[in-house]
Order: C-alpha cells, then sequence, then structure tokens
C-alpha cells in the first residue's frame, strides 16, 4: 500500500525524481571512479572503466524509472503524445488510415444502428417474448387470420393464455366537422389495451360491457389526433362525435408510442387516430377471418406449452363448429417478433456479414500501411532499444499509435455512421422497414463504436508492433536503413494482407452485383400492367349507407361516370385491391366437375373490380369479353379468369363453356356466392409483387358481390380508384379528386401514381442494392488504396535496383511490365480467391435474389473484370514511376 | 542488451533484496558502491553483476520502507547516499530468510534424493 503511494506521489514529481536518480548514478560513479584511479589509471580510463562495471547507465536509469511509479501511466500519455506528434509529421500516413478506419466503422455503424434497432430492440410492447400471434395451421401454410368464433374459443384457453385481444384496422370518416376527414382507425376487443400495453393518458380503455354487440359507442382516440382535430382540449372526454355517421362518445386518449397495432394491419397505413370497440358477440358463429388475434402467455407457461395446448384445443372447436376448419387445419401461437422479423432476417444477416467484410478490409489496409511505416521505422527502434527501451515499451509506443489511430478513425466513422443512417432512411420509403421502434443512433452504439475501434486498433496494430520490436539491433545500426535485403518478409506479410483484402472485395462485389441484378429485374420483368398515366385514390365506404353491395355499386358508378366525363381521362375503374398492393385469394370449384381427394377444384388470387378496369391497366383481353356496367347485380354471376388459371385448369376444356362456384369452404359470408359463368380469359398481371409469379387470377364485377363479402372487403381495405390519363397525370388529379368527392359525399385520400405504388413495391430491393452497393464501392476502393499502396511501396524500396538495372541497360518499359506483373499476379490470387469464396456463400443470399442465380455467369465474370480494371489501375500508377527513374539518381537514392 | 538485463533481473530480484537487506544489516549503513563491492567479494564473483542493477532494487526497498535513504559524505569526502536498515526491513529479512532457508533445504533435498 506505501509502495502504491509512493509510486503514485512518483507521478507527479518525475523530474525531481529524476534528478535524484541522476545524483546517485552520479555518485556512484564517482566512487568507481576513484578506486580504478587507486588502481593506476589515468583519470579518463578510470571513468571509463567505471561506466563498464556500472553496466548501462540509460538501461538502469529505464529499469529504475519503471520501478519508480505506475511508469504505464506515464508512458502512456507520452506514447500518447509523442505517438500524436509523429502521426502529424506524416499526414498522407495518417489521413489514409483514418480514412480507412471511418469507412470501416462508419459502415458498420449505420448497418448496425439498423440491426440495433430491428434485432436488438424488442417490439414496442411489454415483455415482447411472450407477446404471440394466434394462428390456423393449414397445409398451405399458416394464416395470421382469425374469425370471432376463433377468438371466442381461443379467448376460453385460460390456462395457457392471457389477454386474448383482437384487433382489425381500417379507415372511418370523420363527418362531425366542417373538413370531411379520413381517420385511420383500428377495431380492437377490450383486452388490446392491456395486451399491446398501449398507455391511455387520459380517460379510460373500454369495459368489457361496451365491448359487446349494440352497446353504447364509444372511443379512445390518439394522442395525435387530439392534438392535430382538437387543439389539444382538456374537457375532450365526454364528448360526442360522428364516425361513419354513428355517434361515438370519446372516452380516452391513447399514447401514439405503440404504433405497432397499426402496422400489423396493412403496411402503408399511417399512424392510427382512433380505436373503437370491435363488440364481437360472446355466442357468435360468425367463421369469416377478418381480423388478427395476439395474446399474452400466462406467467410460467413456455411457448411449446401454450402451442401444444392450442393444438389439443383443435377438436374441441371442431366439436363445436363442424365445418369450421379444414381437414388438417390447427392453431398455433408464434411470437409475434418472429413473425414480424421473419422476411427481414436473412436480409439483416446479409448487411450484417457485408459490413463485417468491410470492417475487415478496412483492418487490413491498416495493418499493411503499419508495416511499411515499422519498417521505415527499424532504424528509429533500434536507437530506442539501444538506449535503453525494453521490448514492452516499444510495442506499447507502437500500439498507442494504432490505437489513436483508431479511436480518430472510429470518431469520423461515427460522424459518418450518423450521417449514413440518415442517407439510408432517407433512401427508402421507412414503410419497407419492420415496424420496430424509431432507427436511431444511441448510447450502445456510440459504445460499440468505441469498442470496435479500440479492438481493430489493438488487432491490426499488435502483429506490426510485434514484428517491429523483435529487431536486431547491430544489423539496424549499421544498416543505413535498409534498401537492400531487408523487407522481403515484410513485404510477404504485405502481399498476403492485400490478397486477402482483394478477395474480401471480390466477396462484396459479388453480393452487390447480385442485389443490382434483381433490382434491375424486377423492372424489367413484365407486369402485365401499364402503370405509365395511372392514379389510384381512395375512398372508404363504411357506415350504414353502404351496407350492402348494390348501394357500393351504386355510389361506384356514379362517381366513375362523373370522372369519365373530364377531359383528358381515358378509363376509370375502381377496385379493392389495386396491383402490388393487396392481394385476395379464393378458392374455386369448377361447376360439374369432380374435385376428387382435394376440398376444391382449386385456390387463386381473386380480384374484384368494376367495368373498365382492364382498360385502366391496359391488360390485353385473349378471348370472350370483360365486364361492362350492364353486369350488374341483377344480371346473371360473371367472372373473368386469366391465362394461368385457363391453362393449369383447362387443359382439354374450354373455360369459356364452364362456371365457377367460388368461395367454397372459406369463411360463412363466402357461401352467399351463386355459380359464375367465364365470360374472358385475359393476360396474366403480377398482382401480389413483382418478384412473385402471377399464378392463377379470377375477377368479378364488384357490382355482384354477396352483400357479407362487401362488408368484409370495406374493413379490409377502403375502395381504390384507378383513372387512365391522355398523357401526364398531374393536371387531372385535383380534377378527379373534386369529382369524386363531390358524387360520394365523402373524402378522397392516399392519392398516388401507379409508377409510386411500383417504386413503393420494391422499395425494399432497392434498399438492398443500394446498402450492398455502397459496401462493394467501398470495399472496392480499400482494396485498390491496399494495392496501390503495396505497388509504390516496392517501386519505392527497389528503386536502387531499377537504377542499376537501367545503367546496364534494361528497357524501362521492361521494368515497367515487370512491376505491373507483380501487382497483377497478386490482384489475380485476389480475384481468384474471392471468386471461390463467393461461389460458396452466395447461396445464403438467395432468399433476396429475384431471376438471378446466386451463381450468375454475368456476375461471375463482371465483378473480375471491374476489379482487374481498378486493379490495374492502382498498379499502373506507381510502375509509370519506375519508367521515371534516373539512374544517375536511383543509385545514389538512400 | 536491454532485455537480457531485464531477464537477469528477473531471476535476482527476490535474492537480490535479500543479499542487500543481510548486508545493511550487518555492515551498518552503506552506499550503493560500498554494498556492489560487498557483494562481488563475498560471492568471489560468481554472482556476477553490473553495479547499475542495484538502483532498482534500493529504491524498490525504500519504497517499500525496509531501507530508509540519507545523502552523506564518504571518507574520501565524496557525496553519497548512505542506506540503513529500517525496523521493519529487519522483519521483512527475518522473515525472508527463514523462507529462504526453508526453500534451499527443499531444493537440496530434493538433489541429493535426485542423485
Amino acid at each position: 500500500m506505501r509502495r502504491f503511494f509512493a509510486r503514485f506521489a512518483n507521478l507527479f514529481r518525475n523530474s525531481s525524481a529524476d534528478s535524484e536518480m541522476n545524483r546517485e548514478i552520479e555518485a556512484h560513479l564517482t566512487l568507481l571512479q576513484d578506486e580504478f584511479e587507486r588502481q593506476g589509471l589515468s583519470p579518463e580510463d578510470a571513468r571509463r572503466a567505471a561506466r563498464r562495471a556500472y553496466g548501462g547507465v540509460e538501461q538502469t536509469k529505464e529499469l529504475h524509472r519503471e520501478t519508480r511509479s505506475f511508469i504505464w501511466i506515464e508512458q502512456l500519455f507520452k506514447d500518447v503524445r509523442y505517438s500524436a506528434r509523429d502521426l502529424r509529421r506524416s499526414p498522407g500516413f495518417t489521413i489514409t488510415a483514418v480514412a480507412a478506419i471511418a469507412l470501416g466503422i462508419g459502415a458498420n455503424i449505420a448497418i448496425f444502428s439498423v440491426v440495433n434497432s430491428v434485432l436488438l430492440t424488442p417490439l414496442p410492447v411489454p415483455d415482447p417474448d411472450r407477446f404471440v400471434l394466434l394462428m390456423t395451421t393449414t397445409e398451405e401454410g399458416d394464416s395470421p387470420m382469425a374469425s370471432p368464433t376463433k377468438f371466442m374459443h381461443w379467448r376460453e384457453q385460460t390456462g395457457v393464455l392471457q389477454d386474448v385481444a383482437a384487433m382489425r384496422t381500417g379507415a372511418m370518416n370523420y363527418t362531425g366537422g366542417e373538413i370531411l376527414e379520413q381517420w385511420q382507425s383500428a377495431q380492437v376487443s377490450e383486452s388490446a389495451f392491456s395486451a399491446f400495453g398501449i398507455p391511455v393518458i387520459r380517460g379510460r380503455s373500454f369495459t368489457p360491457e361496451e365491448d359487446l354487440p349494440n352497446a353504447t359507442r364509444v372511443a379512445v382516440i390518439s394522442t395525435n389526433l387530439w392534438k392535430r382535430r382538437f387543439a389539444s382540449d382538456p374537457l375532450i372526454l365526454g364528448k360526442t362525435i360522428l364516425l361513419s355517421s354513428d355517434p361515438y362518445t370519446i372516452i380516452g386518449v391513447a399514447d401514439d408510442s405503440a404504433n405497432l397495432v397499426n402496422q400489423m394491419g396493412s403496411n402503408q397505413a399511417p399512424r392510427l387516430d382512433v380505436y373503437v370497440p370491435l363488440q364481437i358477440d360472446p355466442n357468435t358463429r360468425d367463421q369469416d377471418d377478418t381480423f388478427f388475434a395476439v395474446a399474452r402467455l400466462k406467467p410460467g407457461v413456455t411457448l411449446q406449452q401454450a402451442q401444444e395446448r392450442l393444438r389439443a384445443s383443435v377438436n374441441e372447436y371442431r366439436t363445436k363448429f363442424p365445418n369450421a376448419l379444414r381437414p388438417k387445419a390447427s392453431f398455433t401461437a408464434k411470437p409475434v417478433l418472429d413473425v414480424v422479423l421473419a422476411d427481414i432476417r436473412s436480409l439483416l444477416l446479409v448487411l450484417a456479414g457485408a459490413v463485417g467484410l468491410v470492417l475487415l478490409i478496412a483492418c487490413t489496409n491498416v495493418a499493411s500501411l503499419l508495416l511499411v511505416r515499422a519498417a521505415g521505422r527499424n532504424h528509429e527502434i533500434g536507437i530506442r532499444v539501444a538506449v535503453g527501451a525494453t521490448r514492452g515499451r516499444v510495442i506499447r509506443q507502437l500500439l498507442a499509435e494504432s490505437v489513436l489511430l483508431a479511436i480518430s478513425g472510429g470518431a469520423v466513422g461515427l460522424a459518418l455512421g450518423y450521417s449514413g443512417i440518415r442517407a439510408l432512411l432517407g433512401s427508402v420509403n421507412a414503410d419497407d422497414l419492420p415496424p420496430v421502434s424509431d432507427i436511431s443512433m444511441d448510447w450502445h452504439l456510440a459504445g460499440f463504436a468505441l469498442a470496435l475501434s479500440l479492438l481493430t486498433g489493438i488487432a491490426f496494430g499488435l502483429l506490426p508492433a510485434l514484428k517491429a520490436s523483435r529487431v536486431d539491433l547491430n544489423s539496424v545500426l549499421k544498416d543505413s536503413g535498409g534498401r537492400w535485403g531487408t523487407g522481403l518478409r515484410q513485404n510477404k506479410t504485405r502481399a498476403a494482407l492485400v490478397i486477402s483484402e482483394i478477395s474480401l472485395a471480390t466477396v462484396l462485389l459479388v453480393g452487390s452485383a447480385l442485389l443490382i441484378r434483381t433490382f434491375v429485374a424486377l423492372y424489367r420483368v413484365d407486369r402485365g400492367f401499364q402503370t405509365a398515366n395511372v392514379i389510384t385514390m381512395q375512398t372508404s365506404f363504411s357506415g350504414p349507407k353502404y351496407t350492402k353491395s348494390t348501394a357500393v355499386a351504386a355510389a361506384v358508378r356514379d362517381g366513375l361516370e362523373r370522372v369519365r366525363s373530364l377531359p383528358g381521362v381515358v378509363a376509370a375503374s375502381a377496385t379493392c385491391c389495386v396491383p402490388l398492393e393487396i392481394n385476395l385469394d379464393a378458392t374455386f370449384d369448377v361447376i360439374g366437375r369432380p374435385t376428387g381427394d382435394k376440398p376444391n377444384t382449386g385456390t387463386s388470387g381473386w380480384t374484384p373490380v368494376s367495368a373498365g378496369y382492364f382498360d385502366v391497366f391496359q391488360i390485353p383481353l385473349k378471348r370472350g369479353r370483360v365486364f361492362t356496367d350492364r353486369d350488374g347485380a341483377a344480371a346473371p354471376p360473371v367472372a373473368v379468369i386469366n391465362e394461368s388459371m385457363a391453362k393449369e385448369y383447362w387443359k382439354n376444356a374450354d373455360p369459356l363453356n364452364d362456371r365457377i362456384m367460388i368461395g367454397t369452404g372459406m369463411s360463412e359470408a363466402a357461401q352467399d356466392h351463386q355459380p359464375s359463368q367465364i365470360i374472358g380469359i385475359v393476360a396474366d398481371v403480377r398482382q401480389s409483387a413483382l418478384n412473385k409469379d402471377p399464378g392463377p387470377r379470377m375477377y368479378v364485377p364488384q357490382a355482384q358481390l354477396p352483400d357479407s363479402i362487401s362488408i368484409d372487403i370495406a374493413r379490409l381495405t377502403p375502395m381504390a380508384w384507378v383513372v387512365r390519363t391522355r398523357g401526364n397525370t398531374d393536371g387531372l388529379v385535383k380534377a378527379v379528386e373534386e369529382q369524386l368527392r363531390q358524387s360520394t359525399g365523402m373524402p378522397v385520400f392516399n392519392v398516388q401514381s401507379m409508377d409510386e405504388v411500383v417504386r413503393l413495391s420494391t422499395g425494399q430491393q432497392q434498399f438492398n442494392a443500394l446498402v450492398m452497393t455502397v459496401f462493394g464501392c467501398a470495399a472496392l476502393l480499400l482494396a485498390a488504396i491496399g494495392i496501390y499502396g503495396l505497388m509504390a511501396y516496392t517501386v519505392e524500396q527497389r528503386t536502387q535496383e531499377i537504377g542499376i538495372r537501367l545503367a546496364l541497360g534494361a528497357e524501362a518499359t521492361q521494368l515497367r511490365n515487370m512491376v505491373v506483373r507483380q501487382g497483377m499476379s497478386l490482384a489475380l490470387a485476389g480475384v481468384v480467391i474471392g471468386l471461390g469464396a463467393a461461389w460458396g456463400v452466395s447461396r445464403l443470399m438467395e432468399s433476396l435474389l429475384f431471376s438471378v442465380k446466386p451463381r450468375d455467369p454475368i456476375v461471375f465474370v463482371a465483378v473480375p473484370l471491374v476489379l482487374g480494371t481498378v486493379a490495374l489501375v492502382s498498379v499502373w500508377l506507381p510502375a509509370r514511376r519506375a519508367l521515371r527513374v534516373d539512374p544517375a539518381v536511383a543509385l545514389r537514392h538512400e | 542488451m536491454a532485455s537480457e538485463a531485464g531477464d537477469r533481473m528477473a531471476v535476482l530480484q527476490g535474492t537480490l533484496d535479500l543479499i542487500v537487506l543481510r548486508t545493511l544489516k550487518t555492515m551498518g549503513p552503506q552506499h550503493a558502491y560500498a554494498i556492489a563491492t560487498r557483494i562481488q567479494l563475498f560471492s568471489e564473483d560468481l554472482l556476477h553483476l553490473n553495479q547499475g542493477t542495484l538502483y532498482p532494487a534500493l529504491v524498490r526497498l525504500e519504497q517499500q520502507g525496509r531501507i530508509k535513504g540519507t545523502w552523506g559524505m564518504t571518507e574520501s569526502n565524496r557525496e553519497a547516499k548512505f542506506y540503513a536498515i529500517t525496523k521493519s526491513g529487519e522483519k521483512a529479512l527475518a522473515e525472508e530468510t527463514l523462507r529462504w532457508r526453508r526453500m534451499s533445504g527443499l531444493v537440496d533435498k530434493l538433489l541429493s534424493e535426485g542423485a
């Protein structure tokens, strides 16, 4: 302890302690010298003999200093000061190294923040691990859609579940104010507030009584709406508002931060404005799947136990509702987090891998730079060792330098990453990213960056430091600086580093090239519909006036007539489901054809449309006819199918001779369908996504939908108007909106051009391609710096040799070619190794690709060409210098 | 080479402290030169060490409070720092001697058994 304080105190009086030491050593030497003089030596000889007997004075001092105080703290300051001074003296090296690290760390931070927000930060609900989505499993996959009977059944599973909640998002028209407004609404069961953990900051949420059918209408509004529409009125509770013509009493204000509810409904809905009770009848027999159901696992119950119980409970459900489920269907529960992340997980892993590679390349580059620097400093280090620096001390000094570099690089990288996040998020629609909490920088991230830079510093500082400290004093001190002979081993290390850089860059470039090709392919793919000059907008037909299909159809027909009369409008139609936004499926049975062992003839896409739909999207009619306004409720039911459906289900027959029954075995509402005559065959359209094959699809007239189906669809999504104009749509948007508003008396919203819809649907792929391209370019740049640095150094080192060769009559171009050959053989080795690695790992990206194979030949040819060109340029520049060597100067070159 | 000196120090460190304490205990306050000379004489040059290597040991012992140094004049009228053993130094010497005896006894025993 005492020694501790003595050391500690010594930190602060180093200079006085140093002079004390000098005084003591001096005294000792004097005594020794006296002794030697007594033995008859001259004063000078005695002095020399004394020094010899004493041993290395400076070494003793150094040893002494180390025992004296917390030498490492003192030395640390010294090392850092020294390093900073040193780095300032070689700005070229410093800037390159800092830039390389900053690039690596910046990319890491940008991606880490996305990964952090998406994977590491849980959903904005309490206890997300125990928050499950209740699903129906069938042979065709798991469905998250739930019916009132399922909900009531699940709510009884109190042994394993609690807070079973139902939720359905949609839109309601606020008709109470001066301006018509469309509100994003959620119909939720009373338990939803506790299940989702939605805080009610004013008033209260629903009571179980208010959640029963025909109870008084109550609503909870969002904080945002409260501020926007009601100017934060403190007396808001108890007020009555008109929603879709019904009066509702506001009983609470809910916090907006829990916007998960919103995101589970549709992927493009803005924040929720209002919550109203779903009001499911406890004795319901309604088996239509129209909402989502979530629950919390009961304390002490594992996910597995809950899943087993749900599976077992299917039999009870079947007893109660004999035909509600398909033969092999069952129930299960999945953590909501897993469901939300399922699509994006592989993307995040690929991104994390890519970013790791970039960091690795950056570190390799800096390690390589440090090697050169250390080689140039052999002499200096030799001197330092000779005057008494221990090996540890030398290593520490070199490490201090690399850590200093790493931290400055980290700081710049932090700034780079921060702006990178902005740029990344700015480049894509936020809706394309998963609905978790907001993506932003946080302190975890700063910690991550710091740890990363320190680790990098130590990792890439250690190798050169170890190497440099193992100097052979004699050769170093005698050697004037090692132009000859030395460096071979170091250059081998550097060559290996450059090869690995290039191979890593190759892997990244292959990845980015595959994603770019995917993105291009998405735009090139035959969509089946024409987007130019088409606009879409929406109206929500909800409320008591629109419970019948005929009423909706009449309103739609009125609106369309007005729009069509506008000059410049070529065609207009309405549908529930704009391509690339919503896709619905339905079962169908060909009348008079046995289904065999299957329950139905098949399942296909299903799109209700009104007349003019095929004209708006210019979908070619192949046979028969399309719908007209005469295909109304009173007319015989008809359907149009696409070519895929005709090909798949009418191999040897004419579909136009057949009638189909739609929706058999689906929901109760679907049983109201009448058989429809197939009247036409149209070309295929990619409805659900550009990267999904069209598949079979049937179209039906909106006016002929059973009323119950109309209501179900209106709950799911507002009606979309689609309008084709002659030339640019811009001038007509306002006029179309106005006509629709006047004719329906309801708000029109969500105006988008079809081109925008396409762009939004490819947002994810665009994001992938963009990010990977940024990484690929960063990697390419770093690899180019690496190979350039090595070749420039080699030429520099061999100036004397080149000079001699030139003096002996070698051709300058020959020498240049020799340098180029050497550089390019490194590049080639790197590319070959990289291609091999990419061949192996590109399969991991398969789920992110479209119409491009992981081992796409074009990519595997183009990437080496690009890399080869870049490498050639980076080798050519230093090689040219060999041409300019003046033998007279080179021979004197030190 | 510095690293060699460091290695030798590491080996010597424990014993050197003991030798210095013992020397100061028998001879009374001494300066570093006298201690070094005495060690060399006594070890009959078996323990060849640069006199300079004594300093770290002296500094360390002083920090540990086992010896105390004061500046004074030698008989030849030269300035020198005289080190004297302290109470705690004597205690440490006793403990270290005991430990050393046990240790060397053990090593002796081991070696003679092996032969």
